[in-house]
């Protein structure tokens, strides 16, 4: 009897025991490689944004990240990665951002990264970001990481308490509910209050070191592969570095790329995402305004994250296409006081690296298609970026950030006074 | 807290195995702990409709009772002394058992639409056993009903929200029963087998085609929407198959689940599937996909009209009959799925193609001779019901709505 009972329950109860043993045991299975992390590196997997393990490997190899949303999929010849293999760059760039992440997703993600500490990191601001709605909640539950969630509740008491409480509550509004202890846990830490101590040690020691486990076992397996792209890219390149020979280059590719329509748009973007229906997007950004959104609160708790773990960060601007903006309609003074605003918020707090694209004076080809930078951006960009990555460090002297809480407040995000 | 969607997370199946643990020791040394099945029965039901809101757990009390008036009362007039066998009181108690789903159904379709009465998880399962009850009452082949007899069919929890719809008889059969040691022992072995089967076709296939791969082929379908006439393009058909294999994947994992507990139970509810991608033809087909809703539609729907127009003389030709009922039976099913443009054409494709394959079977008899059958054949045969049928899930799973009109 007791052998019958065996034989159905035991193959069960063995794999019951592996899967808890995979789960919770502190059995570290190395599965990251300095390969699967040079993958990790241009293969813009949302695992990898919502993981933890392989970009921390990442930050103790010789990776520098640039953090920011679609336009890191426009993998022409100038894009920095392309670039930094092609001419050797010291550090190499470790791209984080898909479409729809924005601030907040990518407050998350940095939160995760704590190897991040003393070392630098470049973040890409789109204006589009800045709605009067701010985030979607869609694209924020789908990129949105338990992993990352459970190291936010666990460090819960200690650091900026006001930041604590605005992360929590925004998590809530946009729809996020992960099990009734982590909501619990998160509706106390939005009040102000502290997580009790059960709370504590079930995220820490049930929720989080299983989902680590997950990160370890499952964070690099089968990731999209994008170095064919990248080698394709390199390839177009000239052998020596001439800025001025690559912005004639970069010119002509971009011409010989965006010749079905006159608005400087990549053809294969033009054909799938804007030609049936181009007539529509006439005069249709006459009202645009990027002035009174919760997006900036939200990037303030960006910030408080790059000020905790000290990170000297290269802030850039990105550019709208011109003619796009000419076609839609768009006010001048919506990019305008756009930047002015970003950039209020960001050196008075100390953050003073800013590259600002949307003021170049010739910004012929600057955007690959409509509001995503590429061709002649990228080439504007990897100037700076390249002197940036000799030396993936940061310098004490560039990161005395001093914060303060008053942009966190809905006062500042409809604030037009500054 | 939240309601608990049975069989879709980690939480549900640890609640669900503890709750059955003291059934299982109890049937393992030849026990029915009744008050304990009926106190675990109703923590999972509290657990499953009672979370959030508690709407659906208030809807479902109402539905619950409206249906034991209607069909204990139908009983209670079969067996009255001087009731005979109306075809009109009949009529209306099968009316009135369907008015519920009805509601819910059209209630989408209203300009104000409110969330329905009856709107619950799984009230067509419960309509399709209590119009079964209705039916086999008239047929005099049930003969009793006790209430919380049919309160305990009703609410079987291990298939309350999706099937497989069991008949009231056969159930009977096995609660009132209590297995032999060795009876249950394989019950057990099954019900095992089942449950691990169902992980693996739920939780890595079904994810791998529903959760992977069906957004992708879908965006990349949407992507090619106006290169060609009808959106038309090698992607589209990707969706199609990867539609195909998420869909009996992801719901004959749910059917193993539900057999799998059932089976613990000393319950053997029937299967849902039997290898449906081999079939032959589109008859063989509908014996094997969905078998318990299959045989439902057959038994009360097709069987009973084919008898009424036989019994009527409506229609002299037998071929022209079953076209009918064919006709009839899709329509029904595609109504009953829901009250859009689709399910509609998917019942109608499915009719048309039941009717076209007695049509080749009759050809094929005719010319018996000269028609070649080997394994050949077979082969192509099973190529091409595959193929229909994975064409009628295109159809069925409204990607074409979205290619063509949004």
């Amino acid at each position: 009897m007791k052998k019958k009972l065996w034989m159905i329950f035991g193959p069960v109860i063995v794999a019951v025991a592996a899967l808890l043993i995979l789960l919770w045991t502190p059995i570290n299975f190395k599965t990251v490689t300095p390969e699967k992390v040079n993958q990790a590196a241009t293969s813009l997997d949302a695992r990898v944004l919502k993981g933890e393990n392989i970009k921390n490997t990442a930050e103790e190899e010789n990776y520098i990240p640039i953090i920011g949303s679609s336009e890191l999929s426009r993998m022409d010849p100038f894009h920095p990665s392309s670039m930094a293999q092609k001419y050797h760059w010291k550090n190499q760039p470790f791209l984080l951002g898909n479409p729809g992440t924005a601030s907040l997703t990518q407050a998350m993600n940095v939160s995760g990264m704590t190897k991040l500490k003393n070392k630098k990191a470049v973040f890409i601001i789109s204006p589009q970001w800045f709605t009067k709605k701010g985030a979607r909640d869609d694209a924020f539950k789908f990129y949105f990481s338990p992993l990352q969630m459970t190291g936010f509740i666990e460090n819960s008491d200690h650091g900026n308490k006001d930041l604590n409480q605005y992360i929590a509550k925004r998590i809530l509004q946009l729809g996020i509910s992960k099990g009734p202890i982590e909501d619990d846990a998160l509706r106390r830490i939005a009040a102000g209050q502290k997580i009790t101590s059960f709370e504590k040690f079930y995220v820490k020691n049930i929720a989080r070191s299983s989902l680590q486990s997950q990160d370890n076992l499952f964070g690099s397996a089968f990731l999209n592969n994008h170095q064919g792209r990248i080698d394709k890219a390199t390839s177009k390149l000239p052998d020596d570095y001439n800025y001025k020979n690559l912005d004639k280059l970069a010119v002509k590719m971009a011409k010989h790329h965006s010749r079905e329509n006159d608005l400087q748009i990549g053809d294969s973007f033009y054909r799938k995402e804007l030609n049936h229906r181009i007539s529509k997007y006439r005069n249709s950004h006459t009202k645009a305004d990027y002035l009174h959104s919760p997006e900036y609160a939200d990037f303030e708790a960006l910030l408080y994250m790059f000020k905790q773990n000290h990170v000297q960060v290269m802030f850039v601007i990105q550019p709208v296409n011109p003619n796009w903006i000419k076609y839609t309609g768009m006010p001048k003074s919506a990019l305008y006081n756009f930047d002015k605003k970003i950039k209020y918020q960001l050196t008075s707090q100390g953050f003073n690296n800013i590259v600002d694209l949307t003021h170049v004076k010739n910004q012929n080809y600057i955007a690959e298609d409509t509001i995503h930078m590429g061709w002649r951006g990228w080439l504007i960009l990897d100037k700076k970026l390249q002197p940036y990555y000799k030396d993936k460090h940061a310098d004490p002297s560039q990161t005395q950030y001093h914060m303060d809480n008053y942009f966190l407040t809905d006062t500042w995000t409809n604030d037009t006074d500054f | 807290m939240h309601n608990i969607t049975p069989y879709t997370s980690p939480t549900y199946f640890i609640y669900l195995l503890l709750f059955l643990l003291p059934i299982m020791i109890g049937l393992f040394y030849g026990k029915r702990f009744r008050v304990y099945e009926t106190f675990a029965t109703l923590v999972i039901l509290v657990i499953t409709f009672f979370g959030g809101n508690m709407s659906q757990g208030f809807s479902l009390i109402a539905y619950v009772l409206v249906e034991m008036i209607i069909v204990l009362g139908y009983l209670r007039y079969k067996r009255s002394p001087n009731g005979k066998n109306n075809f009109w009181v009949f009529f209306w108690a099968v009316i009135l058992a369907i008015i519920p789903l009805a509601i819910v159904k059209i209630d989408p379709l209203m300009n104000n639409a409110t969330i329905s009465l009856f709107a619950f998880m799984g009230i067509s399962y419960m309509t399709f056993k209590s119009v079964e009850m209705i039916m086999e009452i008239r047929d005099g082949a049930i003969k009793e009903i006790k209430p919380w007899e049919f309160l305990r069919f009703l609410l079987f929890f291990p298939t309350i929200t999706s099937g497989p719809i069991d008949r009231f008889r056969r159930f009977q059969k096995d609660v009132l029963n209590v297995p032999s040691r060795d009876e249950y022992i394989e019950l057990l072995k099954s019900g095992t087998n089942k449950l691990m089967l169902g992980l693996l076709y739920k939780f890595i296939i079904g994810y791998v085609f529903g959760t992977l791969l069906l957004p992708k082929v879908s965006l990349l379908a949407l992507s090619y929407r106006d290169q060609a006439p009808l959106g038309i393009s090698w992607a589209l058909l990707a969706y199609m198959y990867v539609y195909s294999m998420y869909l009996f994947f992801d719901f004959a994992g749910y059917s193993l689940f539900a057999v799998a507990i059932s089976n613990f139970m000393g319950v053997k509810t029937p299967m849902n599937f039997n290898r449906p991608f081999q079939s032959v033809n589109i008859k063989d087909f509908w014996n094997r996909w969905h078998m318990t809703l299959s045989f439902w539609f057959r038994d009360f729907i097709y069987m009973r009209l084919m008898f009424f127009m036989m019994k009527k003389k409506l229609i002299k030709s037998r071929i022209t009959m079953a076209n009918i009922g064919y006709v009839a039976l899709f329509l029904i099913m595609g109504f009953w799925h829901g009250e859009t443009w689709f399910y509609i054409v998917y019942g109608i494709f499915h009719a048309t193609a039941m009717i076209t394959n007695d049509a080749w079977l009759r050809f094929k008899k005719k010319h018996r001779q000269s028609i070649p059958s080997n394994k050949f054949t077979k082969c192509l045969a099973i190529f091409i019901t595959f193929n229909v049928v994975c064409f009628s899930f295109l159809i069925f799973s409204g990607f074409l709505n979205t290619l063509w009109f949004s």
